[in-house]
């Protein structure tokens, strides 16, 4: 019948699905996160000389720069250093200018500047030869930035490789790269080296393993403005620093920068003044325990006075010293303690011109204290946020800016980082936010719907399990009960008639189903978020019986439970409601990846190691799995095998890709439904589709040369082959298979002219290609992979896209029933967004180079154009800024028309998607007030006209 | 009321019962304007002669002659209905369904109310002739049928094609089954 054409005819009219202004902002949820700050590089400055307010500008450990409001969190902009969100770049350095506007980075070879109060990049210098940053410092600025002096930075450089040498150069601040440097081709790759600034010198400290002792330490100092060499010498400090940030030297840019040594038990700290031959040492008293960890927190500022704060720990206490330094003669005098207290404590050390006050921030309170003297300016309890989920937790690193009003008023605003990795910004005791930044490190994602466990789904399931009679008399009982709630309900119902149509999380979860999103991340840390507004529910850190070099595989969900398996084998279940752990099972058998198999009594874990050999994970549930499984897997060097995987397990097929090597594997989606096994064309007769669950698509690529292979997995049979020439696999290669047809781009240049090109390629399946046709196999109703049925090839159409660029982490929308046509959904690495292409947009059997028939145009089909535009106003993040996208996950959701959307790997983002419209939802525009007061108002005008019609109707009735 | 009071009768009474004298001869000699006939003449023309009543027969054929127009009369109809399908065109719209419906209703009803409709020309001797009027009279409600059933197909509501059929097709399920990791 027609409807399907007319629907489709509708739908080609617009072209592109596009986001509504009203569904923007909506909808959607976005955490725009930076990734957890290092403590060396995370500071409050003011973005320029004249603002009074300072901003946060930290520098994370995924190298992404950002500077924060401290007023509510929200990011005042961003810059991702590496081209992407990197993990573990811990050799990352941020250092800023006093009041000239700037921020500067150096990230691996690449020195930065950045305008601090829009993020905008000033210059870029980037480091000669293989070398990688190891420090980054400010040089002192003489004079205001108004008499033309200009910050510069001193960068230390480390080479890649042994026989290069270590480079410490002055880069000018106006981007005209390097004033001086100075190499040193002695130090050896294994030591550890540092640059400490001040006012007139700069000193370069290496501490290499010497031949008969265990540490040489030696210092080269520097005139600063020439880079001319003054002195060298080798204090007597061969034990390791007690920088707080890793680094060598303690107070680089204040008048008295330090090395402060020491060695467990740490009952001996030894200073050195730098510049200064002397070596003073200091005794600490341990309070009776053993001290675990010593570090020096010290204030920055070029005036401020030369205090330094040790922060001592041990088992069950902390507490600080502080020391102040006779810059003259090089001695250190201790000043006074902090008490030890029993709580966590992070010290923070800042410098309001001269003065300098050390904080101290614990799960309970905040207080600050003058370098002066032990009594405290300012003590504050520590008050939760109102609504915030979790209690104030243990500060690891504290980040403090005091202000002091009128000489007597103290504030301050202290940035702490906790041990989950939550940033918080409280300001005197009280927290003003909480950024959860450890999202930041998703790595794995499943979902979990709370339907499984609503009292009422177990209710019935009960009841199928019990006899009629029972389980009717239950039902009524059950009724009764709800009837309680009726008026409850009535009143709601009454609130809804007469509200605006709502668009609050609440409503939209109604209508949606709520489902929540679980996520594994790389610090080994299981997080819950709302798969509607992407508000965090609950987080958890792997259970203590896991041991520490275990990373997470495979998540998986079921009966409200969360079960998490590691690399190491074990298996540990969560309650999925709340994140308490339910129980821990160490497992004997090392784990790469999970299947999950039919097998009896229950379904069967396969348990696939390193080497790609699958095994029945019996230490964990003894189970046999079903015969006559073929499983597929990926061996070391890269070949996909299939095993028949039933009492034993046996290798079956091995695909090796001639030439080249297989990058990656493409499955349907676990959830796949198929509403419709034929296409319906234009003149009513049906194209049928070939799918089967065991396609696998294979991306190979080898020389340049992509090659695309839709194999049979049970029997490892190729289906179909295309390739591609000047693929570079510098640029996103994804693939997707869904239905009958997979996609899957790439960049390729062309030889001749060496431009790029990105292409998008669709190819479709189908059983014949002629219409009413079901190909060999015809009327059969099942066939055998193994048999001569086995060689049944689908017949392909394909057709292939330009884009203007580069795409990846292809996934396709998923509703409950597969009959919304699907979109293609993506993320634009390079336009920040994530994107849905409606399919029939990218249909493979659209006309070339004519218009299509009148049959054609009835089907939806349109004129094929190579080029895809990549419209922005049809991006799924809309203005949002959507950095590192490395997964994209969709499930359905209640409604037909729609399915959720979520991508993470930096960024969180949530939206929901409706390729078809939302054709089962009343619009926003829907008035349901107008619709009852039309009803009202046409009752009313017919009591009003029923006395005129029974005057009318009597007098007709006499005359 | 009283005999007395009956009024006198009003003058346009006196004046039809008296009608006026009658004309002299040369006023007689005038023709008469047009469009007035003069009382001689009307009285000349009211002189009917009285019909003779037709025989039972002349009545039959009559009827019969009857019958066949309403037997063809749908007939006469398909042309002009073929022609509205047509122009209708064969989208679903409150205009072409209206008619697609009417074109059903109509003849069904016909067909059901044949006999009711033939019962007053119906004669004890024409009943043979009147089986024949009546076949003739479905069958043309037939014909309309027809159209309608071919304007139904044109607008593709009618089941007639594979695809009509899909969703009561399956898809052919695999005897292997392979998995992958997750």
């Amino acid at each position: 019948m027609r409807w399907h054409g007319i629907f489709s005819v509708a739908l080609s009219v617009i072209p592109v699905q596009s986001l509504f202004v009203d569904e923007a902002y909506n909808i959607d949820f976005h955490h725009a996160l930076l990734g957890i700050p290092q403590p060396h590089s995370t500071f409050f400055h003011k973005p320029d000389a004249s603002s009074n307010a300072a901003l946060l500008y930290s520098l994370s450990d995924k190298a992404v720069l950002g500077a924060l409001n401290p007023r509510d969190g929200s990011l005042v902009w961003r810059q991702s250093l590496a081209s992407q969100p990197t993990v573990n770049a811990t050799t990352s350095f941020l250092v800023a200018g006093e009041g000239d506007g700037k921020v500067t980075t150096a990230v691996g070879k690449e020195v930065a500047t950045w305008d601090a109060s829009d993020g905008k990049l000033v210059w870029k210098y980037t480091a000669r030869g293989e070398v990688k940053a190891v420090d980054l410092q400010a040089v002192p600025v003489l004079g205001s930035s108004t008499d033309g002096a200009v910050q510069d930075v001193i960068l230390l450089t480390q080479p890649l490789q042994e026989g290069g040498s270590y480079v410490v150069s002055r880069i000018g601040g106006d981007g005209s790269g390097e004033r001086w440097r100075h190499e040193d081709v002695d130090t050896k790759l294994d030591a550890q080296v540092g640059i400490a600034t001040s006012l007139k010198h700069l000193f370069y400290i290496t501490k290499s393993a010497g031949l008969l002792s265990g540490q040489r330490t030696k210092v080269v100092v520097f005139d600063i403005i020439t880079g001319k060499q003054l002195k060298e010498y080798s204090p007597a400090l061969d034990s390791e620093t007690v920088a707080v940030d890793g680094r060598l030297a303690s107070a680089s840019g204040s008048e008295a920068p330090l090395l402060i040594t020491s060695e467990t038990p740490y009952k001996t700290i030894k200073f050195n003044l730098l510049g200064n031959n002397k070596v003073s040492t200091i005794t600490l008293d341990d309070k009776g325990e053993d001290i675990v960890s010593v570090s020096a927190h010290s204030a920055l500022g070029t005036t401020a006075e030369s205090h330094f704060l040790l922060h001592v720990r041990t088992a069950t206490k902390n507490w600080a010293e502080v020391y102040h330094i006779n810059t003259a003669t090089g001695d250190f005098k201790r000043a006074y303690s902090l008490p030890a207290i029993k709580d966590a404590s992070a010290f923070a050390a800042s410098n309001n011109g001269k003065n300098v006050f050390f904080s101290r921030a614990t799960s309970t309170e905040v207080s600050v204290y003058s370098s002066q003297s032990h009594g405290h300016l300012g003590r504050w309890p520590r008050n939760v946020l109102a609504g915030s989920r979790t209690s104030s937790t243990d500060p690891i690193y504290a980040i403090a800016e005091v202000a002091i009003r009128d000489n007597t008023n103290t504030a301050v605003r202290t940035a702490i980082i906790s041990p989950e990795g939550s940033l918080y910004l409280v300001r005197n005791g009280d927290t003003q936010w909480v950024r959860a930044e450890m999202l930041a490190y998703a790595e794995l994602a499943a979902w979990f719907d709370y339907a499984q466990v609503t009292p009422l789904a177990q209710e019935l399931s009960a009841e199928v399990s019990v006899d009629p009679a029972t389980a009717y008399i239950n039902r009524v009982y059950r009724h009764a009960k709800e009837l309680m709630h009726l008026p409850n309900y009535l009143v709601k119902l009454a609130q809804g008639a007469f509200g605006p149509a709502e668009d609050k999380p609440s409503v939209r979860e109604d209508l949606l189903g709520s489902r929540s999103l679980i996520l594994a991340t790389s610090r080994k840390q299981i997080v819950s978020l709302s798969g509607i507004s992407g508000a965090i529910q609950w987080d958890a850190d792997l259970p203590s019986a896991i041991s520490d070099g275990a990373a997470v595989r495979s998540l998986a969900i079921s009966e409200g439970r969360v079960t998490i398996y590691t690399s190491d084998g074990s298996v540990s279940v969560l309650n999925a409601t709340t994140g308490g752990v339910i129980e821990t099972k160490t497992g004997t058998i090392p784990a790469a990846r999970i299947i999950e198999l039919p097998g009896t009594p229950a379904s069967t874990l396969l348990k696939v190691n390193e080497e790609g050999i699958p095994q029945v994970a019996v230490d964990l549930a003894p189970s046999v799995p079903l015969e006559g499984n073929v499983v597929m897997t990926q061996d070391q060097t890269g070949n996909l095998v299939g095993w028949t995987v039933g009492t034993t397990v046996r290798k079956t097929w091995t695909f090796t890709p001639t030439p080249g090597k297989i990058v990656a594997v493409t499955t349907r989606p676990e959830q796949d439904p198929i509403a419709s096994i034929g296409k319906v064309l234009g003149d009513r007769s049906v194209l049928y589709k070939y799918f089967t669950p065991n396609m696998a698509v294979l991306t190979t690529m080898s020389n340049e040369i992509l090659t695309m292979y839709l194999i049979d997995a049970v029997t490892g049979a190729v289906l179909h082959t295309s390739s591609h020439a000047g693929v570079l696999d510098s640029f996103p290669i994804s693939a997707v298979l869904s239905e009958n047809w997979y996609a899957y781009t790439f960049t390729s240049s062309n030889p001749e002219t060496n431009a790029l090109s990105t292409q998008l390629i669709i190819s479709e399946l189908y059983e014949s290609d002629v219409p009413n046709d079901r190909g060999q196999l015809s009327a059969q109703t099942n066939y055998s992979s193994f048999g001569p049925d086995g060689n049944v090839k689908p017949h392909v159409v394909s057709a292939a896209f330009t884009l203007a660029e580069p795409m990846s982490h292809l996934t396709v929308t998923q509703t409950a029933q597969g009959i919304t046509s699907r979109s293609l959904l993506a993320y634009l690495p390079g336009s920040h967004a994530m994107i849905a292409i409606p399919r029939h947009v990218l249909d493979a059997r659209r006309p070339i180079d004519r218009d299509p028939t009148s049959s054609e145009a009835e089907e939806g089909l349109f004129r094929y154009t190579p080029e895809l535009s990549l419209d922005p106003k049809t991006f799924l993040s809309h203005a949002r800024d959507v950095v590192g996208i490395s997964h994209i996950s969709a499930v359905p959701t209640l409604l037909e028309s729609t399915s959720t959307v979520f991508g993470f790997g930096h960024d969180i983002f949530g939206t929901q998607v409706a390729p078809s419209q939302t054709f089962d939802v009343l619009g926003k525009n829907f008035s349901k007030f107008q619709l009852l007061a039309t009803v009202v108002a046409l009752y009313l005008g017919v009591l009003a006209l029923r006395p005129l019609v029974r005057r009318n109707v009597v007098k007709r009735g006499w005359l | 009321m009283s005999e007395k009071e009956i009024p006198p009768p009003p003058r346009w009474v006196v004046e039809l019962n008296s009608p006026p004298p009658s004309r002299s001869k040369s006023a007689s000699s005038l023709p008469d304007p047009p469009g007035f006939l003069s009382s001689k003449a009307v009285s000349k023309k009211s002189e009917q002669k009285t019909r003779k009543p037709p025989t039972q027969e002349e009545m039959d054929t009559l009827k019969l002659k009857k019958s066949w127009e309403i037997a063809l009369g749908p007939a006469k109809q398909l042309p002009m209905q073929a022609i509205m399908g047509y122009m209708s065109g064969n989208s679903l719209q409150i205009f072409s369904i209206m008619m697609v419906f009417m074109l059903f209703k109509g003849p069904l009803q016909a067909i059901a109310q044949t006999n009711s409709t033939f019962a007053r020309l119906e004669g004890e001797n024409t009943r043979s002739q009147m089986l024949g009027v009546k076949a003739v009279y479905v069958l043309m409600n037939c014909l309309l049928l027809a159209l309608g059933i071919w304007k139904v197909n044109a607008m593709g509501l009618l089941p007639t094609t594979r695809s009509d059929w899909l969703a009561w097709e399956y898809a052919r399920t695999p005897l292997e089954r392979a998995y992958f990791p997750r």
